[in-house]
């Protein structure tokens, strides 16, 4: 059960004249987990359709190890399927469910009728591997009490388990998932999603695993391939796509809470908030409008003395071990500026802590991003302008 | 001088609360309900319960007069073998086509609901049968089944086989028959497999695949078959339904002929009634008939309400 590497060479898809797939490449590393971001309708079930075999690709290559398996049927390409209804046979028992893939690969279509076991002593010892098999795998997945219940008497939970059950017990090289846990309750879903990605250390299977949920990709992957109309626009690890995005959309799509996003005006290097200087040099960006965008957690509270912005408290919410405040940006140009203070840092602050107080806050320049018109990301170094710079830039004229 | 207003305002005050006093919701339902309920007492249940009453009289057709006679009818009945013959007959007729309409359906319906493009083509073409006038098609049945100018004996001949003429052989009668019927019912019930087939989910189909289930008879076994079980029970009952009242092919083609080889139930309550003009007798033979279908619909009633309780 070793993972297996993919390869999409340049795959392309689309639905008469609707285009889902625009050139597809990609590789995935053996044994690592990789999550298909992105929202409804980017393509990233349709990718995992042509993983499995169940639609074909218009133009392009796709490698499982080393092999071609375009031409392959789904159940000769060595991959298991997870799906988001779980796709159980309601009228097996959970064990039947389980042994399925087994009896397909092990047993002839003449062996599978019933009576068989009667007459055939080799028939008789297949099957009994197989229910150790299922025995095995059950016990792995907690299912070793429920192996005589049919689906309707599972909980949402246990069904989830047998779907995993059952794409386990074949021993695949590659696990898909397409969104498996977004029939579960928030409870449920992080104790499946710790589940799940102990089952991918354990296995050391490569996982591909489709979700439109960024805090279940944050969480879970390796690597996170962002897609979005039909491209993986980012495919990097989670720390990268959530700090270093290349695209002002994968910067909203990552993140909990909203990123922060500053319509800005650069002149000669400069950053302008509509008219107002705001004090921050951007070396290397060429001129004209663009976006910074920071992070709730890249603006710091600081004395009113040393504040960047001065923004009126708007919302204040407590999330636990987190306080998220919501601040009125009109002055900057935009709706909302949300920062994010951890606990302490919040009983701390003198001011800005209620609604209608004003917040002075600081910006991490070296968390700051800076995206072009097009939402592409700008590669500059942002710096501080002294005040006598700052003075300085105020001249000129607009 | 109070007492003459008082009493003019009670009135009004009854009065207004007699106006706005509102009908009560099971009148209103009662109401609604009765052109309908009238109706179906006029058409179903009334002459039902006239020819149970007939069947107890020795009443003929266009006769003035009748006496009950208790259940002399019934007794008639069971001593005359030209009823247990088309009972017999009406019996193997539904052996032969039921089965071959339910199983053969499936497997067309099995095989359509992958086609993509072609569905609605051959969807159109196996229900026009259906949608034919019956009698019409058994004149151009009886021709295709001929043994003397029939392109099947034409076809047969040519293979060195016996040249069968269907409708004058006592024994291929009823097959003859039943190839028709057949022919009838299975596009009637392909479209309700095909109805049934949206039960069973997309990925339910791509999971088996995965797992190996790709040939036509695994899916059928694994997948198809159990999945479609409550729909082929239904299209089983219905089609018994439909097989015990076949009257229009043999009443063109064979009129219960050769020597009563295709005598069925409904054939003969048409003869014995119409023709030998013994409306009591008819009316017991229709009573019997009105048992054996009410017997597969209330099969068919108490299945699907076992069905929708769980």
């Amino acid at each position: 059960m070793a993972g297996q590497t993919l390869t999409f060479q340049h795959l392309e898809k689309s639905f008469g004249s609707t285009p889902v797939l625009r050139g597809i490449n990609l590789d995935v590393r053996p044994g690592e987990f990789l999550t298909l971001l992105g929202p409804s309708g980017c393509g990233k079930s349709t990718l995992l359709r042509l993983i499995a075999g169940f639609d074909g690709a218009d133009s392009g290559k796709l490698l499982i190890g080393d092999s071609e398996v375009s031409g392959l049927a789904p159940k000769d390409r060595d991959v298991a399927m997870v799906f988001q209804s779980y796709a159980l046979y309601p009228h097996m028992t959970v064990r039947q469910n389980i042994s399925v893939p087994l009896e397909m690969s092990r047993l002839s279509l003449a062996q599978r009728q019933p009576g068989t076991g009667w007459l055939s002593r080799k028939v008789r010892e297949t099957r009994r591997e197989i229910a150790k098999e299922v025995d095995r795998v059950a016990e792995q997945t907690g299912l070793g009490a429920l192996l005589d219940r049919k689906p309707s008497q599972l909980s949402g939970g246990q069904r989830q388990r047998v779907a995993v059950a059952r794409a386990m017990v074949r021993q695949p090289s590659v696990f898909l998932m397409d969104e498996p846990l977004s029939n579960l309750d928030a409870k449920l879903r992080i104790q499946m999603r710790e589940e799940i990605a102990d089952l991918h250390r354990r296995t050391g299977i490569t996982f591909i695993y489709v979700t439109h949920d960024q805090t279940e990709a944050m969480a879970m992957s390796d690597r996170i391939a962002v897609m979005e109309g039909g491209e993986v626009c980012q495919c990097a690890a989670p720390h990268e796509i959530y700090n270093r995005p290349e695209r002002l959309s994968v910067a909203r799509f990552v993140g909990s809470v909203a990123i922060n996003e500053i319509p800005v005006e650069l002149r000669d290097g400069a950053l302008f908030a509509g008219e107002t200087p705001l004090g921050i040099a951007a070396q290397g960006a060429g001129d004209g409008p663009a976006t910074l965008a920071l992070r709730p957690e890249a603006l710091r509270p600081v004395s009113s003395a040393q504040a960047a912005m001065r923004l009126p408290v708007v919302q204040v919410e407590f999330t636990g071990s987190e306080v998220m405040i919501r601040c009125d940006g009109r002055s900057l140009g935009t709706d909302w500026i949300r920062v994010q203070l951890r606990g302490d840092e919040f009983a701390a602050l003198t001011k800005g802590g209620r609604v209608g107080e004003v917040l002075s806050l600081s910006l991490q320049l070296d968390r700051a991003m800076l995206f072009d018109g097009e939402g592409q990301r700008v590669a500059c170094a942002m710096t501080a302008t002294t005040a006598a710079e700052r003075r300085a830039s105020d001249d000129i004229p607009a | 001088m109070t007492s003459l207003p008082d009493a003019a305002m009670g009135r009004t005050v009854r009065a207004a609360r007699r106006a706005r006093r509102p009908v009560s919701y099971a009148g209103f339902a009662y109401a609604f309900s009765a052109p309908a309920f009238l109706l179906l007492l006029a058409t179903v249940v009334v002459p039902v319960l006239m020819v149970g009453w007939v069947s107890l009289t020795d009443y003929r057709l266009g006769g003035l007069s009748m006496d009950v006679i208790g259940l002399g009818n019934y007794a008639r009945l069971l001593n005359d073998p030209f009823f247990w013959g088309a009972l017999k007959n009406s019996a193997v007729y539904t052996a032969l086509v039921v089965p071959a309409s339910v199983f053969g359906a499936l497997l067309l319906a099995t095989l359509l609901n992958s086609r993509r493009r072609s569905r609605r083509f051959y969807e159109i073409i196996y229900f026009l049968p259906v949608a034919s006038t019956l009698t019409a098609m058994s004149i151009v049945w009886s021709y295709l089944l001929n043994g003397d100018i029939g392109p099947l004996a034409d076809l047969m001949g040519a293979l060195g086989l016996p040249r069968l003429n269907f409708f004058a052989d006592g024994d291929l009668a009823l097959i003859g028959l039943a190839i028709i019927g057949i022919w009838r019912l299975i596009g009637f019930n392909l479209i309700l497999f095909l109805a049934g087939f949206t039960v069973i989910p997309k990925e339910l189909d791509e999971a088996a695949s995965l797992d190996g289930i790709d040939g036509l008879w695994d899916r059928m076994r694994y997948v198809i078959w159990p999945l479609l079980a409550p729909t082929t029970l239904v299209v089983l009952i219905l089609s018994c339904i439909q097989a015990f009242q076949v009257f229009d092919t043999v009443a063109v083609l064979t009129n219960g002929g050769p020597y009563g080889a295709t005598e069925m139930l409904l054939y003969k309550i048409n003869t014995d009634t119409f023709e030998g003009l013994k409306a009591g007798y008819g009316s017991a033979l229709t009573v019997v008939y009105l048992v054996l279908i009410g017997l597969f619909s209330a099969a068919q009633v108490i299945y699907s309400n076992r069905r929708t309780k769980h």
